[in-house]
């Protein structure tokens, strides 16, 4: 997926076409490629640099910076502290101290000072001091793609990021692909209709602030249809998110299909090394809120959702919930007389939702807002399909 | 009976018209913004009306001692800011003592007091400010936190996004470091709290801006202002400002040329005229759909980085402090690069938004004890942060903003016996940074 703010798109009449990368954009690709390659093992603020350069070599700059995004997912960035920045920058500056140190011997004679005491070498040191900065990291690999494929991959992220902004999408394509509705059944409400050799599905779901979320589960959608040979589909969508109404957004077989594509999977050397499941700090209980969880633990919904993984959690839209647990809310919201939202509420903070305003959206259920929030009307939309 | 009650950033009152109310036909009740709660009760009591008031629904402030004592201009400012009925604001300069002021203004009125803050780090000192002068314990809305007391601290994101619901707490609300609440955001702050006192207190508000205009209604007009010259000598430390100009090395110039001679040649061929701010924002939105226009911002940007970081810059800061060692120093830059850049050259700490919290704390008590004598720092310590007695400033680098540079200045201007502080001024030369340093001093 993209930053919203680097596509490029252009409305009119009421559509939305994307500007896709095509071959013009190849000598770009290649010269990108060739920039990462040429960084392996200098730093991400030396990096930055040439890549900012490559904005001035004539093409837009959102196509230079957003293939640049694709391609730092293929890369490797390494600390390179040898001890702890934050201890390393405590004893250098305690040990300069009230001394002004303005020459180059001053300097070393510190660093060597406190290099001895730590038991490092003073480039060790030297390079120790900011590595805990973004732009000090080391490119220690980058995995290398064709710039064909770039291109691909980078048109792929478009369409997702555009779609990740829609509420209704609808899929033609020949035959029938039982994948592809477990796909979009992870987006929303899926309905499959078939008309002689063509399926047609429409996923609808709210416009959502999940984006990077929803994008995970759009690229699996798109990805699957990709590897059909006709199929067309249609979107509503609400970009940017603030739009007032949404544009027409289409893509076929023939005109996107054909230069988009999933990039070939890095196959990085750390995943022969057996994964030890990561402490999940503040992760807890049977329901959880993905956005929510992600602001608190200031990562993305997307490394929520990774870090979930393996706990038996069902996705019910932006909400994780055990089936345990869902049987139970399912069955207090069956028994609540009073369908107003502070009464609700009540119910679900008994049954352990600490956001109950989302696990109500999340279960399909809508609210009638009122001016006092606790009177607010909560009715059923839909049966939700879990 | 006309009955008052509260309901999310407005005053609702069944049973009678209110002033400024307008008619929910639905509810046949009055709604008005709640700011104007304190005028709605004066009508009312103006006009021998039978009315319940509903709206409060705050804690009751404990009594409050404080052993305060306040300086001359302080009780004049806080008689001011009595006279004009307990709302209004006090400009005074960084080191004026601002907080004691609102201290002794929330231990007289002894309500339930909202202090809102711009920033977590002066949520922590405001806390602790509170709790030592009066010994309650205060509450926290902000930073995760959620304990709302009879004196409560908030961030102005926590008020603004909380203004439903708290809105109708708190009988004073204290704003510091005011001139953020005319942001769209921060306003319905001022909008959405019932609170009938209200003081805002600054080291800076602009005459030609809005600001104080936009303050009139929802915290009061300016009730008292001195500045740094008035205040120096006496309650504030004697001060210099030095502009040192200095010339760019031979290649940071034709580097510095070339560069901004592109920009200029692009406005000249394309007949851009920048009037005001708005012009240049307009240009800088073009820049995203035209690539001419791009290549030339870009081409500016890295002459002004020149210019602004440029190595005569740092030798002459080296020499600076060479010659002043004993001086406390803080050194402001514009941008973090820099900070870095020195603080790697120099060992002196830094401090930037990327210092992790503990590490910030830990040197601003290394620099209050005189563990270290230098801090280099860039934006984050411009305002609010309480930092420790310094005598020297250096700004190698800022904007063209004269509220920075009063924050910048007013961080060397606590009183201290024979103290003489110093702010110096490093500007290049023959760059459009000389411009950027006049319109600063301009005020």
């Amino acid at each position: 997926m993209l930053p919203p703010e680097l596509l490029r798109v252009r409305r009119r009449s009421g559509r939305i076409n994307l500007q896709l990368a095509r071959d013009e954009a190849l000598s770009l690709a290649k010269t990108l490629i060739l920039v990462y390659e040429e960084h392996i093992g200098l730093t991400r603020g030396e990096l930055r640099e040439a890549l900012g350069s490559c904005e001035e070599l004539g093409f837009d700059y959102k196509l230079v910076r957003g293939l640049s995004v694709v391609l730092e997912e293929r890369c490797d960035f390494l600390s390179r502290a040898s001890v702890d920045p934050v201890k390393a920058r405590k004893a250098v500056f305690e040990e300069a101290g009230g001394r002004v140190v303005a020459t180059e011997e001053e300097r070393n004679r510190v660093l060597s000072t406190v290099a001895f005491r730590l038991g490092v070498s003073v480039h060790e040191l030297d390079r120790s001091l900011y590595a805990d900065l973004d732009d000090e990291q080391e490119l220690a690999e980058f995995f290398v793609i064709e710039p064909t494929d770039l291109l691909k991959g980078y048109n792929l992220a478009s369409t997702v990021t555009l779609l990740a902004h829609a509420g209704h999408v609808e899929l033609t394509y020949r035959g029938r692909d039982e994948g592809l509705v477990e796909n979009g059944e992870k987006l929303g409400s899926c309905d499959v209709s078939a008309s002689g050799s063509l399926s047609k599905m429409v996923v609808e779901w709210k416009p959502t602030n999940l984006i990077a979320y929803k994008a995970v589960n759009l690229e699996s959608l798109l990805d699957r249809i990709l590897s059909h040979s006709w199929w067309r589909l249609t979107a509503q969508v609400w970009f940017p998110s603030k739009a007032k109404k949404p544009y027409v957004f289409e893509a076929t077989h023939e005109d996107a299909g054909e230069v988009m594509g999933s990039l070939p999977i890095v196959e990085r050397r750390v995943a022969d090394v057996p994964i030890v499941p990561e402490p999940l700090p503040g992760i807890r209980g049977e329901i959880v809120d993905v956005a929510e969880e992600a602001l608190r633990l200031g990562v993305t919904e997307a490394e929520v959702m990774r870090r979930l993984e393996g706990r038996g959690l069902v996705d019910i839209g932006g909400v994780l919930i055990s089936r345990g647990k869902l049987d139970e809310v399912e069955e207090a919201l069956r028994d609540a007389r009073d369908m107003r939202l502070g009464a609700l509420i009540a119910v679900l903070r008994r049954v352990g939702a600490r956001n109950p305003v989302s696990l109500l959206e999340a279960m399909g259920y809508s609210i009638d807002w009122a001016p006092d929030r606790k009177q607010s009307v909560v009715y059923r939309l839909r049966k939700k399909a879990v | 009976m006309i009955v008052l009650t509260y309901d999310g950033g407005n005053v609702v009152a069944s049973g009678g018209r209110i002033p400024y109310g307008k008619h929910d036909p639905d509810s046949g009740t009055y709604v008005a913004p709640a700011f104007r709660y304190r005028e709605i009760l004066e009508d009312l009591d103006r006009r021998n009306l039978e009315y319940r008031d509903d709206v409060y629904q705050g804690l009751t402030c404990p009594a409050l001692s404080s052993s305060i004592e306040l300086r001359d201009y302080q009780v004049k400012s806080l008689e001011a800011w009595r006279k004009s009925g307990t709302r209004g604001v006090v400009v005074l300069p960084t080191g004026a003592g601002k907080t004691v002021i609102a201290l002794k203004g929330i231990q007289e009125l002894r309500v339930s007091a909202l202090v809102v803050v711009p920033t977590l780090v002066l949520v922590d000192q405001w806390k602790r400010r509170l709790e030592d002068e009066f010994g309650v314990k205060v509450g926290v809305v902000g930073g995760g936190s959620r304990q709302v007391r009879a004196l409560t601290v908030a961030t102005y994101d926590s008020a603004s996004i909380n203004a439903a619901k708290m809105g109708n707490l708190f009988k004073l609300v204290v704003f510091d470091e005011v001139h953020h609440l005319p942001a769209v955001s921060y306003r319905q702050i001022g909008l959405m709290y019932t609170a009938p006192h209200r003081l805002g207190l600054t080291a800076t508000l602009s005459k030609k801006d809005g600001s104080r205009a936009s303050l009139r209604d929802i915290v009061g007009d300016v009730v008292y202002e001195m500045n740094v010259d008035e205040l120096a000598g006496v309650h504030l430390s004697d001060y210099t400002v030095e502009t040192v100009h200095l010339s760019l090395s031979a290649d940071e110039q034709q580097e510095y040329d070339r560069g901004y001679g592109q920009y200029r040649a692009f406005l000249s061929r394309r007949g851009i005229r920048f009037r005001s701010a708005r012009d240049y924002q307009r240009f800088v939105m073009r820049t995203g759909r035209d690539p001419e226009a791009r290549r030339a911002l870009l081409a500016r940007n890295r002459a002004m980085d020149i210019a602004l970081n440029s190595s005569t810059k740092i030798d002459y800061l080296k020499e600076l402090i060479l010659t002043n060692p004993e001086d406390k120093a803080l050194v402001f830059t514009r941008h973090n690069k820099l900070v870095y850049r020195i603080s790697r050259e120099m060992l002196i700490p830094s401090i930037t938004h990327q210092t992790p919290k503990e590490e910030r704390t830990d040197i601003l008590r290394g620099f209050r004890s005189g563990r270290y004598r230098r801090i280099v720092t860039s934006r984050v310590l411009d305002e609010g942060v309480d930092v420790p007695d310094a005598s020297l400033a250096v700004i190698l680098s800022g904007s063209g903003s004269s509220r920075q540079f009063i924050q910048r200045l007013g961080r060397v201007l606590r009183k201290r016996e024979g103290k003489q502080a110093r702010l110096v001024e490093l500007v290049s030369r023959g760059t459009a940074e000389t411009y950027q340093s006049r319109r600063r001093k301009r005020g």
